[in-house]
C-alpha cells in the first residue's frame, strides 16, 4: 500500500522513523538523518574549525556511516575540519584483519587518510596471542582496556585535534540500562555526556548518539555503504547481550523507549556523597590512571609474568589463585610513554605551522626518535 | 483452496539476509544473483484466508533455510526484535496504522532483505 511521504507529501514513503513515527521518503530520510547529525554537532560544539577529527574506524556498520555522514557534513556546511580514519588492529584473524579491508576500501571510496595501530606493535601482543594466553574467558577485559589507550596513542601520533566514535542511541541506552544493573554510579554520570575529556589527551564525542541503530543500519543499507558485519570471534560480552537484546525489545513495542531511557540518563544526577576516583598518571607509561600503574600496564605485566590474570579480578584471592606459569610469553614491548607521545605531536604541530620537520626515525627501539609513530 | 504444486501455484520471492544473518542460512540456499548472496525462495500460494503473508514466509525461512541456531532469526513466525525487513526497498513498519506488518501480502518477484543491526560496531 504505497503512502505519501509526511514531510515532502510526494515521493513513496520507505521508513517509518523510530524516534518520531513519521514515515518518509527516501530523500526525506536521507535529509533528515543527516540534518539531526549536523544539529548534534552544531548545539554541542563538538569542533572548532581548523579541527584535525580522528574518526574511530572499525570497518562496522556505525563508523562507517559516521565517516560518510562527517565528510558529507563537513562538506555541506564547511566546518573546515580535517578528517583521518583511525583504525584499531586488535590482531584477530578472521576479524578484524576483514574489517580493517572494509576500511581500507572506505579510505578509498571517501577519500580519507587512514591510520592503523596494533595491539602487536604498541604492546607486543596481539589478541590472538592473548587468548593463547588467558583462554576465552577474560579476553575482552584486555581487549576493551587496550583499546581506550591505543586510540589516544593513535590520535597523539596523527596529532589529532579530537576523536569521534560511532556510538549511537541504541549503544548509549544500553550503557546506561548496564551502569544501572551494575550499580556503577561513576560510570553512569559519564556514559551519557557526549563528549567525554578522554583519559586526559584528547577529547572523544559521539555524533551518533541520538541515532537509532536502525536508522543507521537503513541509511547504510540504501546508500549501498560498505561495511562489515561479522561478530568477534572471541566470545562477546553476555552482559551486554542480555541488556541488547532487552533493549531491541522494548523498542518493539515502543520505539521511543530508546530516545526515553537517555533522556532519563542524562537528567540523572550523581549524588555529591558518590565517590569519584581520583585521576592520576601511571607510572610506567603516563596514562591517565587512579592507581599507580595503569590498568592495560598491570595487564601487561601480568601477561609477560605469565600470570595473566593479574590486573583482571578485582580480588587478590583470585589474582593468587592463578597458577604462574614458567616464563610467560615474554614480548616484553615497553608502550612508549605518553610524554615522549606528546612530544612528538607537539613537533608535528609545529612543523605544519611552518617551523622545521621533526627529526626523521630509522630506529626502532632506545634509539627511536619518533615515539613509534614512524619506524615500527 | 489449499493450493499447493508447481507454476502459477507458486510464489517466487527473492530473499537477502545482510548484516550478518546469512552466516545461519545453509550454503545451498543462497546463490549469487546480481551481485549479492540470495536466497529464491518458491511457497505455495494461500488463496484462502489472508494469503501468502511475509509471516509464513519467515516460518518457511525458520523450518528450511537456516542451520541449527534458527532462534537467533526467529522463533515460529515472529522475527527476533533488531532485525529490520526491508520489501521492496521500503521499511515493512511502514505499513497503514491498524495493519499488523506479519500480515503484509506477499507479491510475486517481491525482494525481502533481512538484515540485522545486531552485529558488529
Amino acid at each position: 500500500m504505497p503512502r505519501q511521504c509526511d514531510i515532502c507529501q510526494g515521493a513513496r514513503a520507505i521508513i517509518r522513523r523510530p524516534k518520531t513515527g513519521q514515515r518518509v521518503c527516501k530523500e526525506c530520510f536521507f535529509r533528515a538523518f543527516e540534518t539531526e547529525v549536523h544539529n548534534t554537532i552544531v548545539d554541542n560544539a563538538l569542533f572548532r574549525r581548523g579541527d584535525r577529527i580522528g574518526i574511530g574506524a572499525s570497518g562496522g556498520k556505525d563508523s562507517t556511516v559516521l565517516a560518510y555522514v562527517m565528510k558529507t557534513l563537513n562538506e555541506r556546511y564547511d566546518y573546515g575540519l580535517e578528517l583521518f580514519l583511525l583504525s584499531i588492529d586488535e590482531g584477530i584473524s578472521g576479524y578484524r584483519d576483514d574489517s580493517l579491508e572494509t576500511v581500507k576500501r572506505n579510505r578509498d571510496q571517501y577519500g580519507l587518510p587512514l591510520k592503523i595501530v596494533s595491539y602487536e606493535q604498541l604492546y607486543g601482543w596481539s589478541m590472538d596471542r592473548i587468548v593463547e594466553a588467558v583462554g576465552r574467558k577474560n579476553n575482552c577485559t584486555f581487549c576493551g582496556v587496550f583499546r581506550r589507550q591505543a586510540l589516544d596513542r593513535g590520535a597523539l601520533m596523527l596529532d589529532l585535534d579530537h576523536i569521534v566514535t560511532g556510538h549511537n542511541a541504541d549503544d548509549v541506552a544500553e550503557t546506561i540500562l548496564m551502569n544501572i544493573l551494575r550499580g556503577d554510579i561513576p560510570r553512569l554520570g559519564r556514559c551519557t555526556e557526549i563528549t567525554t575529556a578522554g583519559d586526559g589527551y584528547i577529547g572523544r564525542s559521539k555524533p551518533l548518539k541520538y541515532a537509532y541503530e536502525k536508522e543507521i543500519v537503513m541509511y547504510a543499507y540504501l546508500k549501498r555503504l560498505d561495511y562489515f558485519s561479522t561478530e568477534c570471534t572471541y566470545s562477546p560480552n553476555a552482559y551486554r547481550g542480555y541488556a541488547r537484546q532487552f533493549i531491541k525489545d522494548l523498542e518493539a513495542v515502543r520505539p521511543s523507549a530508546i530516545i526515553d531511557i537517555i533522556h532519563s540518563g542524562e537528567a540523572m544526577k550523581v549524588a555529591s556523597g558518590v565517590a569519584m576516583p581520583v585521576a592520576t598518571t601511571c607510572g610506567r607509561c603516563g596514562y591517565i590512571s587512579s592507581n599507580a600503574i595503569c590498568k592495560a600496564c598491570a595487564l601487561l605485566d601480568g601477561l609477560e609474568r605469565g600470570i595473566p590474570k593479574l590486573g583482571v579480578s578485582r580480588s587478590s584471592r583470585d589474582a593468587d589463585g592463578a597458577p604462574a606459569r614458567a616464563g610467560g610469553a615474554g614480548a616484553a614491548v615497553e608502550p612508549v610513554h605518553f610524554e615522549r607521545l606528546r612530544e612528538r605531536a607537539l613537533a608535528l604541530r609545529r612543523q605544519r605551522l611552518g617551523g622545521a620537520e621533526p627529526e626523521p626515525c630509522d630506529a626502532a627501539g632506545a634509539a627511536c626518535r619518533c615515539a613509534g609513530t614512524e619506524c615500527q | 483452496m489449499a493450493d499447493t504444486g508447481a507454476g502459477d501455484e507458486q510464489l517466487k520471492v527473492t530473499v537477502e539476509f545482510g548484516g550478518g544473518l546469512d552466516m545461519f542460512v545453509k550454503k545451498e540456499r543462497l546463490q549469487m544473483v546480481d551481485g549479492a548472496k540470495k536466497a529464491i525462495v518458491r511457497m505455495a500460494r494461500q488463496t484462502g484466508g489472508k494469503g501468502t503473508t511475509i509471516r509464513r514466509l519467515i516460518e518457511h525461512i525458520g523450518e528450511d533455510y537456516l542451520k541449527a541456531s534458527t532462534d537467533l532469526f526467529c522463533t515460529g513466525s515472529t522475527l527476533r526484535p533488531g532485525i529490520l525487513v526491508i520489501i521492496n526497498d521500503a521499511d515493512w513498519e511502514i505499513t497503514d496504522d491498524g495493519m499488523d506488518k506479519y500480515d503484509y501480502k506477499l507479491q510475486d518477484e517481491d525482494e525481502i532483505v533481512f538484515v540485522s543491526t545486531l552485529h558488529g560496531g
